[in-house]
C-alpha cells in the first residue's frame, strides 16, 4: 500500500507543473511534491532495512533491505535534487536560457524520472524493471537535450541509441532466464519475478542461466556505464542540466546496478561459486582504469565528474564480487558515491551558471567569486576522494583488505589508477577553486541549493561515522548480505 | 497432420525475418528500409498468430494484434510522414557498400547459427532461435555500419523485432502486461528518435551523423 501510494504521489506530482499558471507556482509544487516523496520513500524504505524480504501489493512490489536502501536512497537524492533545481531553473529562466514552458516541461521530466527509477527498484517482476530502467532512458533522453544545442543533439541520441541497444541484451538476458525457469516446470508470471526465481534457483539449469547472466551484465551493464559500454555517459552526464547530471550519475547508475546484483545472487545459487565474482571483477577493473586514462586530459569539469561516476561504479562493481567484505565494502560505497557526487553535480551547476562555461580554462577563482558554492564543492570532492570521515575512505579500505589476499594484481592496477585519478583531480580541480580570477561582481547569496548540497554533505558524514558503530554497522551488514 | 503444420510454419516465419534482415542491410533508401520493416513486423505479428493457435494461449491474439498495430502501421507510418515532412533525404548512408554489408550479415548468420547450436542444442526449435539470434546481429549490423539517424534507429528496431521474436520462440511469449509495457516503450522511444530527427534537421539541415563529432576527448 504504502509502495503504491509512493509511485501515485509521484505520478501526481509529475501531472502538478500542468496545473500551474507561473512559474513560481510550479517551483513550489515540485518542492511539495518532492519533499512528500522524501518523506514517503522515508516510510518505505526505513520498515524495509529491519524486515524479511516482503511481497506486497498483490505481488506487484519486492522489498527487502537492499531495495528499501535503494527507495531511500533516491527518496533523498531527488528531493535535494529539486532543491537544486528550484534555483537552478529560476536563474536559467531569468537569464532567458529557457521559457516558461520548457521550466514546466523540467519539471515534469523530472518527476517521471524518479518515478521510473522507483519503479525499477520496487518492482517484483523483472520485465518491470527492465521497462522502467529503459523508461528511465526515454525520459533522460528529453533532459540530455534539454537545451537543443549541436552538443545536446548529439549526447541525447548517442544516449538513446547506445542505452536502448545495449539494455536490450539484458532484456534478451531476462527471457533467457525466463526460459530457464520455464524448465523447471514453473508456469505463468513466476520465473519472471524477483521473489519467483528465488524459489526456483535450485532446479534452474547452470549453463542456461549463465548465458543469461552474460547478457544481463552486458545490458544492465550498458546503463550502469561499465567500461567497455560507457561511451554514451561523459556525453550524457554532462550535457544534462547539472541538477539531472547530479540524479543520473548519483542514482540512476545504482539503480541499473540493482538488477545485476539480484541476479547475481540467483545465479550464485546454480553456478560455481564465484562464477561472477570474476566477470564482476574484470568488469570492475576496466570500469577503473579507462577513467584514470580520460581524467588526465579533461578539459571540461562537468565531463570529469561524469569519467569519475564510471570509475566509482567500477569500484562498485568490483567490490560486489569480493565476498562478504566486497558485499559491505559495494553497499557503503553505493550512498557514499551517491551523496558524493550528485553534491559535486548540483555544486558545478552553480559555478556553470556564474561562469556560463564547462571549460576549466574559462572557470578559476570559484572559492572567492562563489564562496558558499566553492567550499561545498571542495568538501565533497574530498569526500569523493576518499578523505576521512567520508564513507569513501571505508569502503575503498574494505575493498582492498578483501580484493588483496586473492586478486594482488587487480588490487595493485586500481589502486595506480585510484592514485592517477587522484592526482588528476588536484591537478584540474585546485586551480578551478583557489586561481586567480577578476571580480566577477555580486557577493554570492546562500540559497536554497546550498542548503540541499549541505544536506548530502551533512548525511555523507553522518554515514561515514554512523558505520563505525554499532547500529550502523547492522544496518549495511543486513543490506549486505543480500548483495 | 496439424502437428507438423504448426512446427513448420514458425520455422518458415522465423526465416522469412531473417531473410528480410539481410534484404535490409543493403538497402540504402529510406522508403525502401520502412517498407521491409513493415513486412518484417507482419511476420512476428503473423508469427504470434500462430503461436497463439499451437500453444492454445488466446492472449498471444491481443500481443499479435498490439504488435499489428505499433510495428506495422504506427511506427513505419510515423517514420515516413516525419520524413516528408521535415525534408529528410531518400538516400541514406552507410560506412559500407551494399555488397560488403551484406556480406557481413551472413557472416553474421553463420555465426549466430554457431552460437545457437552451442547454447541452445536440447531445446526444440533449434532453427527458430538460430534465426532470432541472426536477426538480432544483423539489427546491430544496420545500427553500427550506418552514418545516418534513420539507419540507425531502424537498425535498432529490427534488433527489437529480433529480441521479440525470441521471447516467443523461446520463453512462448512473455506474460502480457510485460509485452504491452515493451510495446509501448517501443512506441515511445519511436516518438523521441522522430523528435531527435526533427530537431538534427532543423540544427544540421541533415540526419547524418557525420555531424556527431564534436563529444570526442
Amino acid at each position: 500500500m504504502t509502495v503504491s501510494l509512493l509511485l501515485m504521489v509521484i505520478l501526481v506530482a509529475a501531472a502538478m507543473p500542468y496545473l500551474c499558471a507561473t512559474t513560481k507556482q510550479v517551483r513550489s509544487l515540485a518542492m511539495i511534491g518532492s519533499t512528500s516523496i522524501f518523506l514517503l520513500s522515508l516510510f518505505v524504505g526505513i520498515p524495509a532495512l529491519f524486515a524479511p524480504a516482503a511481497v506486497t501489493g498483490a505481488g506487484l512490489w519486492y522489498i527487502d533491505a537492499l531495495g528499501g536502501f535503494f527507495v531511500l536512497l533516491i527518496g533523498f537524492v531527488q528531493w535535494t535534487g529539486t532543491l537544486v533545481s528550484m534555483t537552478y531553473m529560476k536563474e536559467e529562466e531569468a537569464h532567458g536560457t529557457v521559457t516558461a514552458a520548457k521550466v514546466k516541461r523540467y519539471f515534469v521530466l523530472l518527476h517521471l524520472f524518479v518515478l521510473a527509477m522507483m519503479l525499477a527498484v520496487v518492482s517484483n517482476n523483472t520485465g518491470i524493471v527492465w521497462v522502467a530502467l529503459e523508461g528511465t532512458t526515454l525520459v533522460t533522453t528529453l533532459l540530455v537535450g534539454f537545451y537543443e544545442r549541436k552538443e545536446s543533439l548529439e549526447a541525447a541520441w548517442k544516449y538513446l541509441i547506445l542505452c536502448s541497444s545495449g539494455i536490450a541484451f539484458g532484456f534478451l538476458g531476462i527471457l533467457v532466464m525466463f526460459y530457464a525457469a520455464s524448465t523447471t516446470g514453473a508456469e505463468g508470471v513466476i520465473g519472471m519475478t524477483w521473489s519467483g526465481s528465488a524459489l526456483l534457483e535450485a532446479a534452474l539449469p547452470v549453463s542456461v542461466v549463465k548465458i543469461a547472466f552474460v547478457l544481463l551484465l552486458i545490458g544492465f551493464g550498458t546503463k550502469v556505464g561499465l567500461v567497455p559500454m560507457h561511451a554514451w555517459l561523459p556525453d550524457a552526464h554532462s550535457s544534462a542540466p547539472s541538477p539531472i547530471s547530479g540524479m543520473l550519475s548519483g542514482v540512476l547508475l545504482n539503480a541499473a546496478l540493482l538488477p545485476i546484483l539480484r541476479f547475481k545472487n540467483i545465479v550464485d545459487g546454480v553456478a560455481a561459486p564465484g562464477w561472477t565474482d570474476q566477470l564482476l571483477i574484470v568488469f570492475g577493473v576496466l570500469s577503473i582504469a579507462l577513467p584514470a586514462a580520460f581524467v588526465l586530459v579533461q578539459r571540461d569539469y562537468k565531463r570529469l565528474l561524469a569519467y569519475s561516476s564510471i570509475e566509482h561504479m567500477g569500484l562498485i562493481t568490483l567490490s560486489a564480487g569480493l565476498g562478504a567484505i566486497g558485499s559491505v565494502a559495494a553497499t557503503i560505497h553505493i550512498a557514499g558515491h551517491a551523496l558524493a557526487k550528485s553534491a559535486l553535480f548540483f555544486a558545478a551547476g552553480n559555478i556553470l551558471l556564474k561562469y556560463h562555461s564547462t571549460k576549466f580554462e574559462n572557470v578559476s577563482g570559484v572559492t572567492r567569486i562563489l564562496p558558499y558554492t566553492g567550499g561545498l564543492f571542495l568538501v565533497a570532492f574530498l569526500a569523493l576522494l576518499g578523505v576521512p570521515p567520508s564513507p569513501l575512505f571505508a569502503s575503498e579500505y574494505f575493498m582492498a583488505a578483501a580484493a588483496i589476499g586473492t586478486h594482488p594484481y587487480a588490487t595493485g592496477a586500481v589502486f595506480l589508477a585510484l592514485t592517477i585519478v587522484f592526482a588528476g583531480f588536484v591537478r584540474l580541480l585546485m586551480p578551478m577553486l583557489f586561481g586567480e580570477s577578476p571580480d566577477r561582481g555580486g557577493r554570492e547569496r546562500w540559497n536554497i541549493s546550498h542548503t540541499a548540497i549541505t544536506l548530502n554533505i551533512v548525511l555523507l558524514i553522518g554515514l561515514g561515522i554512523a558505520l563505525w558503530i554499532a547500529p550502523g554497522e547492522a544496518i549495511i551488514q543486513r543490506i549486505a548480505e543480500i548483495i | 497432420m496439424s502437428a507438423q503444420l504448426t512446427f513448420d510454419l514458425p520455422t518458415l516465419f522465423a526465416c522469412g525475418m531473417l531473410l528480410l534482415s539481410l534484404i535490409m542491410v543493403s538497402r540504402m533508401r529510406l522508403s525502401s528500409l520502412v517498407g521491409i520493416f513493415r513486412y518484417q513486423s507482419a511476420l512476428l505479428a503473423i508469427y504470434a498468430v500462430i503461436l497463439a493457435i499451437s500453444h492454445d494461449e488466446p492472449e498471444l491474439l491481443a500481443v499479435a494484434l498490439f504488435i499489428a498495430l505499433v510495428k506495422v502501421v504506427l511506427i513505419p507510418a510515423f517514420l515516413i510522414r516525419v520524413a516528408k515532412q521535415n525534408g529528410v533525404s531518400e538516400r541514406l548512408d552507410s560506412y559500407l557498400r551494399p555488397t560488403t554489408s551484406t556480406s557481413v550479415g551472413l557472416v553474421a548468420i553463420l555465426l549466430a547459427f554457431a552460437g545457437a547450436e552451442a547454447t541452445f542444442a536440447t531445446s526444440a526449435g533449434l532453427i527458430i532461435v538460430a534465426c532470432v539470434f541472426a536477426l538480432i546481429l544483423t539489427g546491430l549490423i544496420l545500427l553500427i555500419t550506418r552514418k545516418d539517424m534513420f539507419g540507425q534507429g531502424i537498425g535498432f528496431l529490427v534488433m527489437e523485432n529480433g529480441i521479440y521474436a525470441f521471447g516467443l520462440a523461446l520463453a512462448g511469449g512473455m506474460p502480457i502486461f510485460v509485452e504491452l509495457a515493451v510495446l509501448f516503450n517501443l512506441l515511445a522511444l519511436t516518438v523521441l528518435m522522430v523528435l531527435l530527427f526533427r530537431v538534427a534537421q532543423k540544427v544540421h539541415s541533415s540526419v547524418s551523423t557525420e555531424h556527431f563529432k564534436r563529444l570526442i576527448d
